[in-house]
């Protein structure tokens, strides 16, 4: 599958006039691959999901999606809009924004909904993921009472229950325990098995060398520092830490005190073990 | 009982003092009534009869018998009207005493006092009930001023008594549901959820806020300080709120959201809703009934 869902030239967008949030970014997003987008706090990583989900435009540059333009002609056409929501998902890194119905399962039946699936199908869907994510008990709760974790799982589930072919996810294992990031990722890896693609932000190194096949990282100027295999870039420290993306650390031992780098250790990659803990990286 | 979640929060813990700390008191209280209001659902999901009859014939139930209300002139018939909306929310097992307490005092008591001067001889004349002169003049409260006294204030008391049982007794966000599934504008039933969810996000932001700015500076000591720092983060609040809002069309947007909304269409209304429905429905035939052989 050589066909790429996705194609960036020279994208740049700005919220502020002035200030860039994105500048001059080039990438391919190749179909059915995991991808992983990482980088600073602010470097850019959700206003490139908000561009790959159609809610803004590029500024400068060109972005095409499923082999067309998407721009604001595009997506002014209904029947085009409806065709793009059908096939792209986005979990949004701010889970109240989210969740906006009264019930968690109002808002897993949303999406599907909207894109007119049959009442037995959305049903059916509704069931099938709150399974998945040990939902059962929130499904009638309204979202303000849900802690931090069980919001991003819902969240999570009512774009899962759209059944998308490209997931679109910002900071999708913030705030989840252990258990739910495995179950999280066991449900990607499915959706990944069944040829899906995947996008997802994350601060999450481990997430990236147990998900990504390919990995971008954006800089604080807001321009693509460098994109390449989990491999090629965890093993990198020292880029890693001129990124942010790890620190050093300093600990007290009883002989005294020592400094190392802390994050993620991976000396060469192994490939993901059966089951693993999601590591501390504090 | 409540989520408690107000209560863990050190605003309304720490007993607070200077000038400055009444802002942030008050916030505190408000979060903490706003979040409890929503605690009036522990009794919509407990199993009464009243719970577990279909929300669309409740509306439609609580419709009716608003109009009843409004066609009955006669005190007594409008007295015993309020026994029975007592009598069904005790049989439905809210307690008595709760449900007198957010219903029977104030608004009543309100409406007595802004009406009592229709009592009296100079505002609606008629045969006195009881006269008196004070300074020399004479004043007397009439027999017909004291019974459009009670027909407001009755009439009053059980449209305020009706609302509440059927709030009581249906979820927040069903009752909602159901103004929806009546073909009342999707749009702006959607809105008032969303008013209503999005309410909570923002009294934890404020809750936070204001947290934080205490963990930052300690003792606001200074009261211009302090509601400098309060003015900071109302504007900052406002800033989040804006972004919320357009965060949440785009969600909306994201899952397919086109302007028209649609939504599941509710089960069956059910043999105890129907029932519910037929008898109110007589109450008003009975209510219409005396009113025409009376005349
Ligand atoms: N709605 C907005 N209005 C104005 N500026 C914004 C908005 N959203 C993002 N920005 C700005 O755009 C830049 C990129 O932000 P973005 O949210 O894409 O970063 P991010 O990489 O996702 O960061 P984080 O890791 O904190 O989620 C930042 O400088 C930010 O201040
Ligand atoms: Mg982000």
């Amino acid at each position: 599958m050589a066909e790429n869902i996705y194609e960036l030239k020279d994208v740049s967008y700005s919220w502020v006039d002035g200030r860039p949030a994105l500048d001059g970014v080039s990438l391919a997003i190749p179909s059915g691959k995991r991808v992983a987008i990482i980088g600073a706090n602010g470097s850019g990583k959700s206003t490139l999901l908000t561009l790959l989900d159609g809610l803004a435009f590029a500024k400068a540059g060109s972005l095409t999606a499923f082999g067309a333009a998407l721009d604001a002609k595009a997506l002014g056409r209904p029947d085009l809009q409806r065709a793009f929501r059908r096939r792209v998902g986005y979990v949004f890194q701010n889970s109240d924004a989210q969740l906006f119905c009264p019930t968690i399962r109002e808002d897993l039946e949303f999406g599907p909904l909207q894109l007119d699936v049959a009442e037995g199908e959305v049903a059916r869907r509704v069931e099938a993921i709150s399974r998945r994510l040990g939902l059962g008990d929130l499904l009638e709760r309204p979202p303000h009472e849900l802690s931090v974790g069980e919001k991003k799982k819902a969240a999570l589930a009512s774009t899962f229950t759209l059944e998308t072919e490209v997931l679109l996810l910002d900071e999708p294992t913030a705030g989840i325990d252990p258990q739910t990031m495995r179950d999280l990722v066991d449900l990607l890896q499915e959706a990944h098995a069944g040829g899906r693609t995947i996008v997802f932000a994350t601060h999450d190194l481990h997430l990236v060398e147990e998900l990504a096949d390919e990995v971008h990282v954006f800089g604080r100027d807001h321009r693509l520092a460098r994109s390449g295999t989990p491999e090629e870039i965890l093993t990198d420290h020292a880029f890693l830490l001129a990124q942010n993306l790890v620190h050093i650390h300093v600990h007290r031992h009883a002989h005294g005190v020592h400094q190392h780098e802390h994050g993620h250790a991976i000396a060469p990659v192994k490939k993901v073990p059966a089951r693993r803990k999601k590591g501390k990286r504090g | 009982m409540d989520n408690g979640r107000a209560e863990y929060s050190p605003l309304s813990r720490v007993s607070m003092t200077t000038p400055s700390d009444f802002i942030a008191r008050t916030l505190a209280r408000l979060a903490r009534y706003l979040k409890e209001s929503v605690a009036g659902d522990r009794y919509a999901s407990l199993a009464g009869w009243l719970q577990r009859t279909d929300p669309r014939s409740k509306l439609g139930a609580a419709a009716v018998l608003m109009a009843a209300l409004l066609l009955t002139h006669d005190p007594r018939i409008l007295a015993g009207g309020y026994l029975l909306i007592v009598l069904a929310a005790v049989s439905t097992r809210v307690p008595l005493g709760f449900f007198l307490g957010r219903t029977a005092p104030f608004i009543p008591l309100f409406t007595f006092l802004f009406t009592a001067p229709a009592a009296t001889g100079w505002v609606t004349p008629g045969p006195a009930f009881w006269k008196a002169s004070l300074f020399g003049v004479e004043g007397s409260l009439t027999y017909s001023g004291l019974e459009s006294v009670a027909r407001v204030v009755l009439r009053v008391l059980d449209a305020v008594s009706l609302v509440a049982l059927l709030g009581l007794t249906t979820r927040q966000h069903v009752l909602l549901a159901t103004l929806r599934s009546l073909r009342v504008s999707a749009i702006f039933v959607m809105v008032l959820g969303m008013t209503w969810r999005y309410l909570f996000v923002l009294l934890d932001l404020v809750e936070a806020t204001h947290r934080a700015i205490r963990s930052r500076v300690g003792w606001v000591a200074s009261g211009r300080i302090g509601r400098r720092l309060v003015a900071g983060g109302m504007g900052t609040l406002w800033m989040k709120s804006y972004r919320l809002q357009a965060q949440v069309y785009d969600a909306m947007v994201s899952r397919g959201y086109d302007g028209d909304l649609k939504s599941r269409r509710g089960p069956p209304v059910g043999a105890r809703g129907v029932a519910l429905l037929a008898i109110c429905l007589g109450l008003l035939g009975g209510v219409l009934w005396l009113k025409t052989s009376m005349n």
